[in-house]
């Protein structure tokens, strides 16, 4: 039924969604909003396309991403999904940390019976961690159990033990997904596989004829097998498509996303208009990292760590003039000391904070220290990009926290002395010392809140806060004593003891993330029935703790950082919508081996269960360097198509442990 | 969101209803997104009428997609009730085009305003065009309440401006009713009529209040606060440092929960 396939090629910043934002609108004047799908990659792209819509008048606007959609339609058409009696109206969904949970508890339950991972030391959380990644990844790939299987079997190739493990993890998988199936809770990869039962229908086909004319996608360099797979069935049954497609965005690959199998899909069939304007980074950023491209692709020879050997391949010559500086020494310590003077001196000049990016491949307390106390000195502060999504950074969802485990003493949680001293410094309104004061007490009364009736402390705290003490002390006394549910008391404490202090809009999204996430939490472990009350509360608290559940700040678009330097991972600043580019870019220990992430673990490798998965060839020690150095360049191009005036490489001899750097990234650069 | 960031919100019925209740609940709802839960301060029966008015909305929504196999779902026997009076309330019928869960915008003259209808019914044949909403309330409906009611005021305008796209060729205002209906009163419809007359009227009143929303500074809605409803207001421990009385059940925006429901994408474990 396709007239129309026209895909946009270019880079980031060469205009490809502004494209076709100004495409869908004239489309939506012509047809309504309601005959257009759109197909985008990630939540903040659909609401930054919803919230800046040009339209007098609109319908509803199926603006989505692939889960987005898939949810929204399993959940519509929920009756017509499963073939069986006493449904419940609507399925469970279940996010990702609650699925881990789930396959937690499996997972020891067998091991208990000390019969499976007999060989792994891994703990019973990482297993369950890369079973559902497998589970995932497979369901991205569109392949069934069966085929799962297989792979991971061809990964172990004549590996025994590893067979063994693999036949053992995939009952468990086969297990988790029973029990899913039982009581209709739906999490990522039954989604997908659901989605896909109704996609094979006649029936609802015939409704995604009748309901659309038009389909738009964004970013189609980064959608997974299954999201490709969507993609044909509306061609199909569509009129006209739009696409825009960056031949450099390759940086989702091992989450899924496929480039290679999107262009063989697609551009056969597609009319397509390279845009060759960009209007991100630079000219000289462009065409340094065309150098570095062309250095390493025309390399031969792998060195052990996974960096290609430059020997002979031409050098960098003219283009190493976007290289600003090269800082090194022969301790980490001084390296991050004269980066940091670094950084001052171009504020000093007259660059904004956010304009400088400080990359590293592995941000350790001692780097942070080692900038912020400096920057701090010269009134400079710091973003970190990854610290920014953490909860438990947060004051209040800490403050939310920290009083439940003093009001569930039964889970045996203990909140630390600084958890403790920042609540009641925000709580009580305390200065930090009175607020040490007071947690120092606390612990000493076994994490209860003291009678303060000694003269002595009511005069260290001061008897301002004594009554609001007093209150607290009180409120918590009731909460224990009336066993409260804890989804409640999350709502109860914010409602009563934090909303009042005025929190800004991150805080308050933080503690609904807590609020919201406990509450499906909750649900779920309902539809389990499970019982084991205090170890959910243990679980939920140390997920937090361990920031696996992270606070999604919904910033929107043109809330972009400016009075900060930014600090940062290579994948977050690369991903991050925080950041669209920077002048200048300082990469930080050339010399790490983090630099080269692996994609394996000992359960899990994406590569395998991609559709590229060549089935005669054996996974060994030179696949695995050659993806490593592929997803390295891949981070090195992103990271330099970033910025706009020059990058600096800052490396030491030996790293904060006191062991010599070894990386060949270093050479890249040379 | 700042005050400034109303500029680009779409208002909803309840966004204005609330706003009319008190200008300070409007602000720590939409400016400070202090949005409780909703089974805060809800007894279990309120609770319980919430749940079942989801789920009626939800099969009412499948009954008119035409998606089958809903006997099943097991739906609790309240709600399959429900279903069943609509069923006898509302046949489907060839030839009339029925869209649920519909949901239009307005935007013009720097007037933001959405609304999410329950059900469209477009008869183009015979020129009729009726907006269907359920209540599932225990109260009997009044014809007196929701004549006034801002729902009716701003479903009405929003259609007649922003549905010309589902509306016979010839429609006029006049052609337009809106029905309330209410399971457990299946035999009482709450009719409303309207006129280009009503239209022009509804649009004065919608765009005066918006503007003067707009054009509030941030403290001006404390100032405003009418101070006589609070004691049953979920804001009470922020505005009075006291517990609320049982607070009523409203319905509630289904917008607001956009930024909540929202799948968040896949994320690998490294």
């Amino acid at each position: 039924m396709g007239q129309i396939l026209k895909i946009y090629k270019g880079p980031a910043g060469s205009g490809k969604t502004t494209i076709l934002k100004d495409k869908y609108q004239e489309l939506a004047r012509e047809v309504g909003t309601d005959r257009i799908m759109v197909l985008l990659q990630n939540a903040p792209s659909v609401r930054d396309w919803k919230n800046n819509l040009q339209l007098k008048k609109s319908g509803p606007l199926n603006i989505f991403t692939f889960f987005g959609l898939a949810q929204d339609q399993v959940r519509t058409y929920w009756p017509e999904v499963y073939d069986i009696e006493g449904l419940p109206v609507d399925p469970y969904f279940m996010n990702v940390e609650t699925a881990h949970y789930i396959m937690t508890r499996i997972v020891e339950q067998r091991r208990d019976k000390k019969d499976y991972f007999v060989n792994l030391n891994s703990t019973s959380n990482s297993i369950a961690v890369q079973l559902i990644d497998n589970l995932n990844q497979a369901a991205l790939n569109l392949l069934n159990m069966a085929e799962l299987e297989a792979r991971l079997l061809d990964w172990a190739a004549d590996d025994t033990d590893k067979g063994k493990i693999f036949k053992e993890a995939i009952l468990l998988m086969n297990q988790y997904r029973e029990s899913c199936h039982d009581h209709f809770v739906i999490d990522y990869s039954l989604l997908i596989k659901l989605f896909f039962r109704l996609l094979k229908t006649d029936r609802y086909l015939k409704r995604l004829e009748e309901s659309y004319d038009y389909l738009i996608v964004d970013e189609l360099e980064l959608t997974p097998p299954a999201a490709q797979k969507l993609i044909e069935y509306m061609l199909s049954v569509t009129q006209d498509s739009f696409m825009a497609y960056n031949p450099e965005g390759k940086i989702n690959r091992f989450f899924g996303g496929n480039p290679k199998l999107a262009e063989k899909k697609f551009f056969h069939q597609a009319e397509i208009e390279e845009l060759t304007e960009f209007y991100g980074a630079s000219q000289e950023a462009v065409d340094f990292a065309e150098r570095i491209k062309g250095r390493v692709k025309a390399s031969s020879g792998i060195h052990r760590s996974g960096a290609r050997n430059l020997e002979g391949s031409q050098k960098l010559a003219d283009s190493s003039e976007y290289i600003e500086g090269r800082i090194s020494s022969e301790f980490r310590g001084d390296m991050l000391g004269k980066v940091a003077d670094e950084v001052i001196r171009l504020v000093e000049t007259g660059v904004e904070p956010g304009d400088i990016g400080v990359i590293a491949p592995h941000l350790d307390k001692v780097l942070e220290f080692t900038f912020t106390e400096k920057l701090a000195r010269e009134g400079l502060d710091i973003f970190n990009l990854l610290r920014s999504k953490r909860l438990i950074d947060i004051p209040y969802s800490q403050a939310l926290l920290t009083l439940a485990q003093l009001v569930y003493p039964a889970w045996k949680l203990r909140p630390d002395f600084t958890s403790l001293q920042q609540t009641f410094v925000l709580l009580l309104d305390l200065d930090p010392v009175r607020g040490a004061i007071l947690a120092e007490r606390v612990i000493a009364n076994e994490y209860r809140l003291p009678e303060i009736d000694q003269q002595e402390l009511r005069e260290r705290l001061g008897f301002k806060r004594f009554e609001e003490y007093n209150k607290l002390q009180a409120w918590i006394a009731e909460k224990i004593e009336a066993e409260i549910e804890v989804r409640d008391f999350f709502q109860q404490v914010f409602v009563e003891f934090l909303a009042p202090l005025s929190p800004d809009e991150e805080e308050i999204i933080a503690c609904r993330q807590i609020i919201k996430s406990f509450h499906k939490f909750a649900e779920i472990i309902e539809a389990y029935n499970i019982t084991d009350g205090n170890r959910i509360g243990k679980y939920f608290i140390s997920m937090i703790n361990k920031g696996t559940l992270a606070a999604e700040i919904l910033n929107e678009p043109g809330q972009k950082i400016r009075d900060k330097v930014i600090v940062s991972t290579p994948y977050k600043f690369i991903t991050s919508t925080l950041v669209d580019s920077v002048e200048y870019l300082f990469l930080l220990d050339t010399g790490s081996q983090f630099w080269f992430s692996g994609i394996t673990k000992e359960l899990l490798n994406p590569y395998v269960l991609s559709p590229q998965w060549n089935q005669q060839a054996n996974w060994d020690d030179r696949i695995d360097r050659s993806l490593k150095q592929d997803q390295l360049l891949d981070n090195i191009l992103s990271l330099i198509r970033k910025s706009s005036k020059g990058i600096y490489l800052a490396t030491s001899l030996f790293d904060s442990r006191g062991i010599e750097q070894e990386g060949e990234l270093v050479d890249w650069f040379i | 969101m700042a005050v400034k960031e109303l500029e680009k919100f779409y208002f909803s019925q309840t966004a204005i209803k609330t706003y009319l209740t008190c200008p300070l609940d409007f602000r720590s709802r939409y400016i400070d997104k202090l949005i409780w839960p909703s089974g805060y301060n809800k007894t279990e029966k309120q609770q319980a009428q919430i749940e079942r008015g989801q789920v009626f909305h939800t099969l009412a929504n499948r009954y008119f997609l035409g998606i089958g196999s809903q006997e099943k779902v097991e739906a609790g026997s309240e709600a399959r009730d429900y279903l069943e009076r609509l069923k006898d309330y509302l046949p489907v019928e060839a030839g009339i085009r029925y869209l649920p869960e519909y949901e239009l915008r307005y935007n013009q003259d720097g007037v933001r305003l959405m609304a999410k209808f329950d059900l469209l019914y477009i008869d183009s044949e015979n020129g009729e065009v009726i907006i269907y909403d359920w209540k599932t309330g225990d109260n009997q409906p009044e014809t007196s309440y929701y004549q006034k009611d801002i729902q009716t005021i701003l479903y009405q305008f929003i259609l007649v401006e922003v549905g010309e796209r589902y509306l016979p060729a010839d429609f006029k205002p006049g052609d337009l009713k809106m029905i309330y209906w209410n399971p457990n009163y299946p035999e009482i419809e709450v009719e409303i009529e309207y006129s280009k007359k009503q239209h022009q009227e509804n649009k004065n009143y919608l765009y005066n209040i918006i503007e003067e929303i707009l054009e509030l500074e941030y403290a001006e809605y404390a100032e405003l606060t009418p101070g006589d409803k609070c004691y049953r207001c979920n804001y009470r421990p922020i505005c009075e440092g006291e517990q609320p009385e049982e607070s009523p059940v409203v319905e509630d925006d289904l917008d607001l929960d956009l930024d909540w429901e929202m799948l968040e994408e896949i994320k690998f474990y490294n």
